[in-house]
This record gives C-alpha cells, structure tokens and sequence, in this order.
C-alpha cells in the first residue's frame, strides 16, 4: 500500500520543494482569508505519492456551496492517489476513462456514509443547522484535477472534473497548448451522486517535449499568469497578495518539474526520534537544514503522512485512534530528504473526549434530524416591542428558590381560607 | 458590465426588506395567515442565504440585511443593519398586524439608510430592497421616492427595487406554476391601476439574478420586472427567493 503525502487543511503551507527520485515538487497550500480568520479547514487539498518509477498526485478543491466541500476534497483526493499510484498506465484515453469512471461511482457510497455520519454540532444555531441539515442532503462535492506520470513509459495521464488547471511547460518555460482539454466548471464529483453533470475528462500523453507539469485551483484567478515563472518567495508572495483581495479564496498550487535536482545534492541527516514517555508521542533532535518533517504512519489498514513544523525541540503526537507503524523523515526546500528513521510503534486507545461530546451531536452515526423552527420559537421580540428586551437570566442565575416561593404560597392560600372559615362560615 | 460583482465577506450585499405589517396582513391565505407565510418565506430566504454563506460552518458575512417593518409607522426591527452572522443567532423576528399602510414611510427610511451607506459601498454588489405589501398605499405616493431610490447606484449598478404583492387581483390571468412562470410579460398582463404602479417601481430582472433564479428551478424572461404576484405561498417562496440571488464568490 502506497503511502499517499497530504498536506494538513487545517493549517497554511507555504511554498516548500522536495523531491522525488528525479522530481521536483513545489506546492503551497493557503487557505482563504475567512478560513484563516476563523481557525477553520481549507477547502481544497493536494496529495501526492511516488518513487523513482512513477508519481501520482491530486488537487482538488471542495465546493463550498455543499456539505463540508472539504471533507469530499480530501476523501477523493486521498483515494484518486492511492488507486493512481497502483493503477497499470492506461493504454489510452477510452480504457482510462472507463476505469475512473468505474472507481468514482464505487467511491461514491463510502463518502455517502462518511457524509451521514459527519456530525453537526448540537449548539449551533437552529438556523444554521437548517442550513447545514439542507446542504447534507445535496451531499459533499469536490472538483479534482489528478495525474500519473510515468517515468518508464515517459507518459502522464490526467484526469479532471472542475475548472481546477493543469499547465504543461517545456525546458525553456514557454507554456504548451492543451488544445483538447475541455474545462467545465459544473462538474464535479459529489458523495450522493458520484461524478456529476458528465464524464470525467481525460487525457493521456507522451512526456516528451514536457519539462514541467502544473496543477492549481482557481482561486488564482486572473494572477495565474504569474504562476509560469516562480521561485518559492514569489510563490509566497503572490498568496499573500491575493489572500488581501476581497475574493480571497483557498490557494493550492502544484508544479512538478521533471528530471530535476536539488541544489544540495548531500541527503539530510536521518532523525533519531525517541518515545515519550507515556504517550503516543515522538521526539527528536533537531536535524541540521531540515525546514520540516515528516512521519510516516502505517497501520489500520491506512498508510499516510503528517508533516511536522521544524522547531528546536520537534515532536509528533499520534491524534488518530488505533496503532501504528511511526517513522521520521527530514526535508528541506534544497537538499535530498534524509532516510527514514527507526519504525516506533505508537498506540493510541479511543477513548471519549468530553469536551468533544459536547459539541457533537448525541449519536454522531445517525443521521440527523432537525425540528423545523416555528415563527413562534424564536426569541426574538416582535415589532411592537421594539425597546431592548431584558435577556432571560440561566436557571443557575435565578435569585428564587421556586420550592420555597411555592410553599409560601400554599401557606398563604390555607391561612387566607381558615380566615374565609371563620369570617363567614361561623 | 452591471451587476456582476459578488458577495463576500469583505464585499457584502445590502438586502432592505420593508414589509408591510398592516391588519391586512392578518388575513388568512390557505390555512394561514399572510404574515406567517411571510415569516416563512422571510426564514426559509434567510436559510438559503445562510447556506450560501457557509464554508464547512463558517458563517461568512457575506449578507448585510436591514427589515423596516411599517404600518401608520415604520418600525426598524433588526436596529439597523446586521450581518448574516449576526442576524443567524437571532433568527427571524416575528410581526404582529396592525394599523394602516405607509408605504412612503418606509421608503424614505429605506432612502436615508442608502444615503448613508453607498458612500462605503460602492465596490460592493447593488443593494436590493424587497418591498413585500397586500394593499394599496396610504397617505403619499411612493412612487416618487422609489423613483429616486432607483437612481442611486454603487459601480456595480443602480439599486435594485423588487416588488412582491400579496393578492389575486394583480393579473389578469393567475399563475398556474411558480417554476414555468416567465414573470408579467407586459402591462397589458396587469389587472389595476396599482399593479400599474409597482410595476414602475420595479427594476428589470438583472442578468446575473436571473441564472441565479434558474439554479432554483425558476424560468423567468431576461429582463422580466422585479414584480411579484403573490396569490399563492409557492409565490411568495419565489419572490423571496429573488431577493436573495445576489451572484455569491
């Protein structure tokens, strides 16, 4: 099983370069301003996998109008890698259309439980869960762009759903034509209906006469010019440009250069990683030149990465259940990736987390149900009240014992009736 | 080329509702009264806004909405003007009918509100007021102030006016089916005098609006005016539907 690289959604990844065999790999992950604002996942999602033989990758990009665009972009971008990275190059266009077409309608009930079961929080505004009830019900949808290159074949083939681009560079970076490439912004792929409004777009090409392969997402509009000629501070730039324009939105860019080499042709040193003490963690000391790291985890049927920040005292904490195969790797934007590390197996129990019970709903694999609000439950004063209305106190906050309020009351009511006896019975 | 820019965070829209609230308002309309078909229709518009603001459950401003409820008075509901953020904590706000129909009321308050805020809003998408009514005005003639209202403009058009009127007297021939509906096709279609009038209170559909309308299902002709006969609740959902199909990023 092929360890498919992914790049964290939850966080900002700026412009990095590693390489693969004789490949070199620039991409950049941002998230939109409103994403960053708010501390939420990105929409969009890269994933890569290789080795000197071949190398698969996706970008794709969630769609925000549905349900949690980023959970189909990163359940299909995951998959679209795996099944590439393992996939006999096609011989042509029709044979690899029929076979992506098979596996994004056999995808498709796997993301429609996924979707089911994603939780909405209990606390959330009934207007908002409306809202997030009606868009589950459309389903999570994500357009994709996803490629295979062959080094042996000296093919590529891609594949592409969406307005997402892939750009084809030669040796002296002048842009060649896709002349039959067709970009259809309706399509996309969606976990209730699989591929939508039409067949995957495809195509399969000789390598030669190609010295660069480039995919991003749209969100670099009318700039993707720019993007024919870079370097990693222009590539930072031209984010944090865009991230300043009032249609910020997610950024994900991948260039892929063929036959390339790293400045430093030295390999970084290998890390040491050791097991803290008690927990599903790794430390290690700091490698000389590694901008980040990566750990390599295999177990419960999955195998995957995490990258890890470069800091004086890097670590890596396991956050999913289960248990796993762990080892460190150190890369940089300039020289050859160390060796993998030792393995370390890191085990982490599921256990529940209350402060997450909290805020998930009661059953998480159910599907959810959502009384439609009434006119009538909202506590919102009506126009004839239009003076501040006092916010009711929480119960902990009321300044009455009712228990007590209510035997007063009853005692009164007696002593008011024996005086009705005796006044006017006698 | 007008009415393209699009809704954001940063570029939200101005949505004015004046809704007439008058005892009219009460009456019934199927097994309900007008006002809470309004009321649904206002939450159900709302929700769609809602869901078209939201990435993952992020709520993105990308809405501004003010309500002037009137009757002999306008009554600022929302105190002043919310975001879609804010206006989702609170939900929509519940009317009670009563009293008369100053419709020029509410349109001058609608007019001071935009002359206070195009100054800042000018690279923002056109503002839309959404004038929802069941009778005939009281007292002034709108007509002038709409007039004005339409003139004002932000880059990316002028202010765009809708109209929706809750009765079964505004065309000659009913509406048999909301989705193939292609709008009031020509003054002729009009059966009085103050349909006559809101349709010069109306702006022509805008081409963005109308393939937005489309993505609902709904087949209206370019350029149809933005007037609405609401006989029916599906109607009404139609209407309302358009006040919110501003392009969104």
């Amino acid at each position: 099983m092929p360890h498919v690289i992914t790049l964290n959604q939850e966080t900002d990844t700026p412009a990095r370069r590693e390489y693969i065999g004789n490949v070199a790999l620039t991409y950049l992950y941002d998230r939109s301003r409103d994403s960053q604002q708010a501390g939420t996942r990105g929409q969009d999602f890269i994933a890569f996998c290789g080795n000197q033989k071949r190398l698969a990758f996706a970008v794709c990009d969630g769609v925000s109008q549905s349900f949690y665009g980023d959970l189909a972009a990163r359940f299909l971008g995951e998959k679209l890698v795996a099944w590439l990275a393992d996939l006999p190059f096609p011989t042509d266009v029709e044979t690899f259309r029929a076979a992506l077409s098979a596996q994004l309608a056999a995808w498709q009930p796997e993301a429609d439980a996924l979707v089911a079961a994603h939780p909405i929080r209990a606390d959330l505004p009934p207007m908002l869960r409306d809202a997030l009830v009606r868009k589950r019900e459309n389903g999570s949808e994500s357009m994709f762009l996803a490629a295979l290159v062959d080094h042996q074949a000296e093919k590529f083939a891609a594949c592409w759903m969406g307005d997402l681009r892939l750009r084809l560079f030669d040796a002296n970076g002048e842009e060649l034509p896709l002349s039959e490439a067709h970009w259809d912004m309706r399509q996309r792929w969606s976990s209730r209906l699989g591929a939508k409004n039409g067949a995957p777009q495809v195509l399969v090409m000789p390598l030669r006469g190609i010295a660069r392969l480039m995919a991003h997402s749209d969100g670099f509009g009318s700039r993707a010019d720019m993007l024919k000629r870079f370097t990693l501070d222009s590539l930072n730039a031209l984010a944090d440009e865009l991230l300043s324009l009032p249609t910020s939105d997610d950024l994900s860019f991948l260039d892929i250069a063929l036959n390339s080499t790293p400045d430093l042709l030295m390999p970084l040193e290998t890390p040491e990683p050791q097991r803290v003490p008690d927990q599903p963690a790794l430390h290690w000391q700091p490698v000389a030149g590694a901008m980040w790291y990566r750990v390599w985890l295999e177990g419960e049927g999955r195998a995957f990465t995490v990258d890890v920040t470069a800091s004086d005292a890097p670590s890596f904490l396991l956050s999913a259940y289960g248990t796993y195969t762990c080892r460190v790797q150190a890369l940089s934007n300039y020289h050859l990736p160390s060796a993998l590390s030792a393995s370390f197996r890191l085990e982490r129990a599921p256990f529940p987390e209350p402060t997450i019970m909290h805020h998930a709903e009661p059953v998480p694999a159910k599907p959810i149900t959502v009384k439609q609000p009434t006119v009538q439950s909202v506590a919102v004063p009506t126009v004839s009240l239009l003076e501040p209305v006092p916010t009711p106190q929480p119960k902990s906050a009321e300044p009455f014992d009712w228990s007590l309020v209510t035997a007063i009351a009853a005692g009164i009511s007696v002593g008011l009736a024996v005086v009705w006896y005796f006044t006017y019975m006698q | 080329m007008p009415y393209t820019a699009v809704a954001t965070s940063t570029t939200p829209v101005l949505i004015i509702y004046l809704l007439d609230i008058s005892g009219s308002m009460s009456q019934m309309l199927g097994d309900k009264r007008r006002i809470e078909i309004v009321s649904d229709a206002l939450q159900e518009i709302a929700t769609e806004m809602v869901a078209r603001s939201t990435k993952g459950e992020l709520v993105a401003p990308r809405y501004r909405l003010a309500i002037y409820a009137y009757e002999s008075q306008v009554h600022d509901v929302l105190g002043g003007i919310r975001t879609i953020d804010q206006f989702v904590r609170d939900g929509v706000p519940e009317f009670s009918p009563r009293g008369g129909t100053n419709t020029a009321a509410a349109f001058l308050a609608a007019e001071n509100l935009l002359a206070q805020e195009l100054p800042y809003i000018q690279t923002h998408p056109a503002p839309l007021i959404c004038h929802m009514t069941d009778g005939e005005y009281q007292g002034d003639d709108p007509t002038p102030i709409v007039q004005r209202i339409m003139q004002m403009s932000t880059q990316d058009g002028n202010v765009l006016v809708e109209n929706i009127f809750i009765s079964d007297k505004i065309l000659k021939q009913p509406v048999e089916d909301a989705y193939t509906w292609q709008g009031v096709t020509s003054e002729a279609d009009l059966a009085n005098d103050y349909a006559r009038t809101l349709l010069r209170m109306s702006s022509p559909i805008p081409e963005s609006y109308r393939i937005e309308m489309q993505e609902f299902g709904y087949n209206l002709q370019p350029n149809a005016p933005m007037l609405f006969p609401a006989q029916t609740r599906e109607l009404i959902r139609m209407a309302f539907t358009m006040s919110g199909a501003t392009p969104v990023a």
